[in-house]
């Protein structure tokens, strides 16, 4: 009883989500506001990196493409003590190039933190702008974002990151994952609600970054700390839709886990770190609004994990395996029997009428993040879209169960 | 440096405009769910009466039949074995309306049910008396909890051999936790210490039954007809 209780208000919270979004998007205006500079000032690029031979090369190269003066751009590597051939590669591809490139290797893995740390003691440039080892930046990317610095309150402008290719099930799904998850993004921007400030070319002022001592060593996802730490100094976070990024995602399922299970455990521990911002009138819609929301939706899919998939899906399943042992798997009398004592009534119309709700917010946001990626929604779009609509939620349960199983026997991960 | 200065606000007309949809969705919704348990319990009542009617009308063709010399009983085995096999039908889907409902109503309708059960395996061990027949009853103990793992595998089972004995096999099935004294004085008279149980005839089997253990049991009483699994 009290589970079913729990359950209502799980669907009421999640419904009150999604009417909470739609109807921001309905008051505002979602596009990129127009906004013209013409400076050229120093940036700062740093790629962090660790064990990134693979990938690292193209980096280098989309900096090396940017459509920016050559002699503005500081580039500058980190390699936190990589064990592959990444100082090897990077040595050789740099050694005759004419650019402004410092290779700076640690000697002990310190994690990424302490990498854009040791970066911003060497930076030089106005802006501090961190580009993951495995993204690659389009040529215009820097010079639409630099005239979203308007003003001395804005810290940060962020790209919208794109998948470098989509190839296999794993990266069909991660490709609406993003442009829903990007398009979210541009929407909690419209209320100063941005919560992460991702690894791919986001665009810091670095007097901000300084102002607030750097990044979170030790931190699993320092790039949501950060985030959180420019909210409660006040300052504005930005996400473009114009400015473009590419990365390279997990290619396989195992890799999309173990990134998610990162990612929502770093989610859950930063939420902790900055708890006091929670509830707070002086952080308007961040600190009443978005935080609780971002912690209620980790505990839905919790709840959503355990209860619904485990308890509800998985658990009668498994009876029903057992119950149909007995008589040899015969699934065709199984099936016959039910077919025959079928009726309209047996149908849940209340849970189908509340699945057709949370379908149809699904398709409406899937249909925003396209618009407004400017992505042509392609067969490729519509089986990743049906594919991301049905299976996503069963899998972020599991991301969330193994992140529940880790927080509890206390697992270490750096990077 | 100029100090950062974000101008933070909260939107109360738009949270609470969200709040009146999101409550306006739900309202929808509880409205469709308690239209749908009032639809299956007019439904399960319709159909329970029309069950209690039918056995009237067999009461008293055994009535009849039991004063005379000629019976042909063939017309009322017939009709019984169908309308057991109707109710027990319609039993399973009561028992599953009820596990996505607490409605009370439901509770004196599945009353209805563990007494319409009862007297129709009353009615067949008579009119196994009066017209001799070699149809076998079998009296199942189960109970909805969770406790009872195999209680659904048992059912399972009963069920796939009445497809197979079909007319032959006549299953009557008794929740032990229904709140209804016949049940009480059954499950005593027959000892029921352990579930699922299973009373062939008179002979009780507590705990899970294989169907192969329950097709040895079941095949002497076919002497007569020739069951494949028999053989």
């Amino acid at each position: 009883m009290a589970m079913d209780f729990a359950l209502w208000v799980m669907y009421f919270v999640a419904i009150y989500f999604a009417v909470h979004w739609l109807l921001v998007i309905l008051e505002n205006k979602i596009r990129d506001e127009a906004r013209s500079y013409n400076g050229e000032p120093l940036v700062t690029i740093v790629i962090p990196a660790w064990n990134e031979e693979a990938s690292i090369v193209g980096t280098i190269k989309s900096v090396l493409k940017l459509n920016y003066p050559k002699e503005k751009i500081q580039l500058l590597i980190v390699d936190d003590a990589s064990t592959d051939n990444t100082e090897k590669i990077i040595k050789e591809f740099v050694r005759n190039l004419d650019f402004n490139i410092k290779y700076i290797k640690h000697n002990v893995n310190m994690g990424k933190g302490a990498a854009l740390n040791t970066a911003l003691k060497h930076a030089e440039g106005e802006f501090f702008i961190c580009l993951d080892a495995d993204s690659f930046v389009m040529p215009e990317a820097l010079k639409s974002i630099l005239p979203y610095f308007y003003s001395e309150e804005v810290a940060c402008v962020l790209p919208l990151i794109k998948l470098k290719k989509v190839k296999g099930f794993a990266l069909h799904l991660q490709y609406v994952e993003y442009l829903v998850n990007f398009f979210l993004k541009k929407v909690m921007g419209l209320l100063d609600c941005i919560h992460v400030t991702p690894g791919p070319f986001a665009v810091y002022r670095k007097n901000a970054l300084i102002k607030v001592k750097g990044f979170d060593v030790d931190n699993l996802t320092e790039d949501l700390e950060m985030a959180l730490r420019l909210q409660k100094n006040d300052y504005k976070i930005i996400q473009l839709m114009k400015a473009k990024v590419l990365t390279l995602a997990p290619d396989n399922m195992r890799g999309w886990f173990r990134q998610r299970n990162r990612w929502y455990k770093g989610t859950l521990l930063n939420l902790h770190k900055h708890k006091d911002m929670f509830f707070k009138k002086r952080y308007g819609e961040f600190g009443l609004f978005q935080l609780p929301m971002v912690l209620g939706a980790a505990l839905l899919s919790i709840f959503f994990a355990f209860f619904v998939v485990g308890q509800h899906m998985i658990k009668p399943l498994i009876n029903k395996i057992y119950d149909i042992s007995f008589i040899n798997f015969n699934v065709g009398f199984v099936s016959s029997l039910w077919m025959e004592r079928f009726s309209f009534l047996d149908f849940s119309y209340m849970i189908l009428f509340f699945s057709f709700i949370v379908l149809s917010f699904g398709v409406a946001w899937i249909a925003y993040a396209f618009r407004h990626t400017n992505e042509t929604f392609s067969k490729k779009g519509l089986v990743s879209s049906a594919t991301f609509m049905v299976i996503y939620p069963f899998f972020l349960s599991f991301v969330w169960m193994g992140v529940i199983f880790d927080l509890v026997r206390k697992k270490k991960q750096k990077w | 440096m100029v100090e950062p200065k974000v101008k933070r606000s909260f939107n109360w007309k738009r949270h609470g405009a969200a709040l009146v949809i999101t409550l306006l969705i739900f309202t929808i919704g509880i409205f469709i769910g308690s239209t749908l348990t009032e639809k299956r319990i007019d439904f399960t009542k319709e159909d329970i009466e029309k069950q209690q009617i039918e056995y009237e009308s067999l009461q008293m063709q055994l009535l009849y039949l039991t004063g005379q010399e000629e019976k042909n009983c063939n017309a009322l085995l017939n009709s019984l074995e169908r309308n057991i096999y109707d109710l027990e039908n319609s039993r399973i889907k009561l028992e599953n309306y009820i596990q996505g409902s607490d409605d009370l109503d439901f509770e004196l309708v599945k009353r209805d049910y563990m007494l319409t059960e009862i007297r129709y395996w009353l009615l067949a061990t008579e009119a196994k008396k009066v017209c001799s027949s070699d149809t076998v009853r079998v009296l199942y103990f189960y109970e909805t909890e969770e406790s009872c793992r195999d209680c659904g595998a048992q059912g399972n089972v009963l069920t796939y051999l009445k497809s197979i004995f079909k007319d032959k096999l006549l299953v009557f099935s008794l929740d032990v936790n229904f709140d209804e004294p016949m049940i009480h004085i059954l499950k005593e008279n027959y000892g029921i210490a352990e579930l699922p149980a299973v009373i062939v005839e008179d002979k009780v089997f507590l705990g899970m039954q294989k169907k192969e253990e329950l097709i040895k049991e079941l095949c002497p009483y076919y002497r007569n007809a020739s069951f494949e699994v028999c053989q």
